[in-house]
């Protein structure tokens, strides 16, 4: 049983190998397709031909296609992403810098939201039709219907503007205090490393706000498919053989009806997750998170080549993982899964 | 359950009531406790992020000028004017000593001798010497792009032109006189680094140090670099032995990027920010009647929105149809609509020709359906025609309300003008290189503040600002005599005035309005000054 798993996720990651080399051919040959030179937008307003033709050389871009992708593929084996020009800073520095900005927001808002969303779900499927069941759908509805901008800076208006009880909306950490060290570039983690609770404590407040806004957005698709996995699972044959055993309501609820109802549920999840990670640009940019969406935008823009391979490059590295992860906690919760095969 | 769930709604109705009261003493606490801690320290919060600490690397962007600014020094800078209204201004007539205590024009005008400061040194204690000053201007002009561009326009192209004296004397020789220079060096591109620091760290492929000094930055003005976190913040603070001029005030400024307008609005009215830059028209005008915040907004010298009209398309080769366009245009809706009457209108001139040589100064058109109906008739175009106007989405801020107004204003007398929206990436190509754009909103501004540097850029045929392939003999045989006249030569104003009427006659450019700078800070925060480059100049702010 264990062999299998190992062979199933051996397999997986071979397989994984194709897909990031296609997205690599066509990340940079999308790039390459984006309207605007780089060169000229970097020469600045007033450059004149033969300082745009100097930029160009510099970055490479006076080679031929098949030659600069080579190169790039080059770059990349020796782990190097190469230069953002619109932050003129190493795309791997970016990347190391922004990515735990984004994944801590994302994970924090996605576990808010699966916090709310589950319980909620669960008790709508037991009780249909009753006020929690009602209470469940409004919120879902709400959270899909709200743009999340206009949630995001709603929230910004009543808790800072108005109450004043969250901290001033200036990205991870307000400036009277200091980064914690780096070790997993997740402030809140670091800070509680070196026992610097009131830095967590201003990291974690400057994280609420956003991770909310997040929150209402993941809450209703996870609420609603919890809810109808719920309801399935729980009208199924073998719950009401449990029931006609006597096997008592919370170990046929939360045991056989719940592990078999996450199996979609962990589906949702992943496909949420990986919207709020890429797709969190409108909370990024409203309170002024540092994060790897906002990064990406402001490189299209600015048609800046290596920051956008990079970024997709990365992720379509977390996906890869991510839907690995979702596969091998499948096999976790689906005993039919890797045995047949 | 349920009892839970009431006790918490109840806690809500609790909270909304209470609401107003506790709000305006949360106000009132925060704000107190803040500028006890902070007296000494500048918050701003800006929209845009630094993406290099070395104004003359290939790709630095604008808002990382205030580097150059503020951490390095120059031989001479601008003056200070007052614009009224407590708002102050560079002004460009008014050269002034900066590393140099003084300097004269020797040679018949053709060369310049500075004398530099002599107690003047850079952070790290090393004196400053004029073969500082000639290795940064050698830098400037051999390094290619914009720094090289800049220093042509003042004359200076060749590391020849500077020569080192003593140790405190340098000269700029620039073979013959030219009223551009001066000011030319007063720009933030000829600003002076420690070059002892800066040669330790040159490689070969690296002649110039641009590696380190894209990171490092080693001056020795005002301000030093105590922290730079790219794409979140930039702090400065006081360099105590700064020689050059009186000491600032603030021992320490912080510049955040805060991306989102509306969060740095909220930033500067709830008071946690000092100084909020980059706020849209919309928001100055609402902020202009706080009574706890203070906006400063003022014109930018030598700049114009404008709509450029493509001599290379057909219709528009005919005078009289641009000049049909010209009366078209609602001037006052664009205007207030989407400048929100923040500016100087540029239309309605009384006089058919310019009485002075001020620019930028309104032209005489001014919206007349009539009038222009009847121009199209005369050029044989009474059934009207189709042309695409055309906008840069960075600037779609004040862009998209204009292009709309003008787009109905236009169908009023038959001419059929679709939107075409380019991205920022592009749009130098398509509008200033190719020069391909038919009818397109433009702005430019030149940084020397003297009308012949604004027609020599924007007027003259194959010049990078001149989009609209504008031909004019008369045009470029005056401004090549007048580009480099002194402004007080007796011809200037003529001349001037002269090119003001072609390009009034002409019109391949409708000015719209004179765009401002705006800025709005909290009521104790003082010193802010409109320059011409358009970034703050922190070492002037002072905080009561």
């Amino acid at each position: 049983m264990l062999y299998d798993k190992i062979q199933l996720i051996i397999k997986r990651l071979m397989l994984a190998v194709p897909t990031l080399f296609g997205v690599l051919v066509i990340s940079f040959c999308l790039t390459r397709a984006l309207p605007g030179d780089p060169a000229v937008y970097f020469a600045g307003a007033m450059a004149d031909e033969a300082s745009i033709q100097h930029v160009r050389e510099k970055l490479g871009l006076d080679r031929s296609l098949p030659y600069q992708f080579l190169a790039y593929c080059n770059n990349l084996l020796n782990g190097e992403l190469g230069q953002s020009l619109t932050t003129g800073q190493s795309v791997t520095y970016e990347i190391k810098a922004r990515l735990p900005a984004s994944l801590e927001l994302t994970l924090l808002g996605l576990f808010m939201g699966l916090l709310i969303a589950i319980p909620l779900g669960i008790l709508a499927a037991l009780k249909p039709n009753t006020w929690i069941d009602h209470l469940c759908r409004v919120l879902v509805t709400a959270g899909a219907s709200t743009p999340i901008f206009f949630s995001g800076l709603f929230l910004m208006f009543v808790f800072y503007y108005l109450l004043g009880w969250s901290p001033s909306p200036i990205g991870r950490l307000d400036f009277i205090y200091l980064e914690p060290p780096h070790v997993t570039g997740f402030y809140t983690i670091d800070a509680l490393i070196i026992g610097d609770y009131e830095v967590f404590k201003a990291a974690f407040a400057q994280l609420l706000l956003p991770a909310s806004t997040l929150a209402l957005c993941a809450l209703a698709p996870i609420a609603r498919m919890t809810r109808s996995s719920m309801i399935t699972a729980l009208e199924s044959e073998y719950v009401k053989a449990a029931k006609a055993n006597g096997i008592s309501t919370n170990m046929r609820v939360y045991v056989y009806a719940l592990q078999n109802a996450s199996l979609p549920l962990l589906t949702v999840i992943g496909l949420v997750f990986g919207f709020l990670l890429g797709g969190n640009v409108l909370v990024e940019k409203v309170y002024s998170w540092p994060g790897i969406g906002s990064f990406a935008i402001d490189a299209l823009v600015a048609s800046d080549y290596a920051a956008i391979q990079g970024f997709v490059l990365i992720m379509a590295v977390l996906f890869v993982t991510l839907n690995l992860i979702i596969d091998i906690l499948y096999t976790l919760f689906d005993p039919r899964m890797g045995r047949n095969e | 359950m349920k009892k839970k769930c009431k006790s918490k709604i109840n806690l809500l109705k609790k909270v909304t009531g209470h609401g107003l009261f506790t709000m305006s003493l949360l106000i009132c606490i925060s704000t107190n406790a803040n500028a006890n801690s902070r007296d000494e320290t500048l918050v701003i919060v800006s929209g845009t992020s630094i993406n290099s600490l070395d104004i003359h690397r290939a790709g630095t962007n604008r808002p990382s000028y205030q580097v150059a600014i503020n951490m390095y020094d120059r031989l001479v800078s601008f003056g200070i004017k007052s614009e009224g209204e407590g708002n102050l201004k560079s002004d460009s007539t008014q050269i002034v000593p900066e590393l140099a205590t003084h300097w004269e024009s020797v040679d018949g005008g053709t060369a310049y001798i500075f004398h530099l400061r002599e107690d003047a040194t850079f952070w790290d204690g090393t004196p400053v010497t004029a073969a500082d000053v000639k290795w940064s201007f050698d830098r400037a002009v051999s390094l290619g792009g914009f720094p090289t561009v800049q220093m042509k326009a003042g004359g200076l192209s060749s590391p020849e032109q500077f020569e080192v004296i003593d140790e405190h004397t340098f000269k700029v020789i620039i073979g013959e006189a030219n009223k551009l220079t001066l000011p030319d060096l007063a720009v933030p591109i000829p600003m002076v680094i420690n070059s002892k620091l800066a040669l330790q760290h040159v490689t070969k492929d690296d002649p110039w140090a641009t590696e380190y000094l894209h990171k490092t930055p080693a001056g020795g003005g005002a301000y030093m670099l105590e922290r730079w976190v790219p794409g979140q913040q930039l702090i400065y603070k006081r360099f105590d032995g700064w020689k050059n001029g009186d000491l600032p005030a603030m021992s320490r400024v912080i510049v955040r990027d805060v991306p989102s307008s509306s969060t740095r609005r909220a930033l500067v009215e709830r008071g946690d920010a000092d100084v909020a830059l980059d706020l849209p028209s919309k928001d100055v005008k609402e902020l202009m009647s706080n009574p706890k915040l203070k906006v400063s907004s003022s014109t930018i010298d030598n700049t114009l929105h404008a709509i450029g009209l493509n001599l290379n398309f057909d219709p528009f080769s005919n005078p009289k149809v641009r000049q049909a366009i010209a009366y078209a245009l609602p001037y006052q809706q664009i205007f207030d609509v989407a400048a929100y009457g923040l500016g100087k209108p540029m239309w309605g001139r009384e006089s058919s020709k310019a009485e002075s040589a001020l620019w930028p100064q309104p032209f005489p058109y001014k919206t007349n359906i009539d009038k222009a109906k009847a121009l199209l008739t005369e050029a044989g175009y009474q059934k009207g025609f189709s042309v695409p106007l055309s906008m840069n989405l960075d600037f779609a801020q004040w862009m998209e309300p204009t292009a709309l107004l003008i787009q109905e204003s236009l169908g009023k007398i038959g001419i059929d003008a679709p939107i075409n929206k380019i991205p920022g990436a592009s749009w130098r190509t398509k509008a200033l290189v190719e020069k391909g754009l038919e009818l397109h909103m433009k702005n430019f501004g030149g940084w020397l503040n003297y009308p012949d540097y604004y027609f020599f850029w924007a007027y003259l045929d194959g010049h990078l600002f001149n989009s609209m392939n504008f031909k004019s003999d008369e045009m470029k045989s005056l401004v090549d005599v007048t580009l480099k006249m002194s402004v007080d030569a007796p011809e200037y104003s003529t001349n001037v005035k002269r090119m003001i009427d072609i390009a009034t006659d002409e019109v391949p450019m409708i000015p719209l309005w004179q765009p401002t700078l705006d800025v709005v800070m909290q009521k104790n925060v003082s010193g802010y000054v409109n320059w011409f480059h358009r970034q703050l100049d922190i070492r002037s702010f002072s905080k009561e």
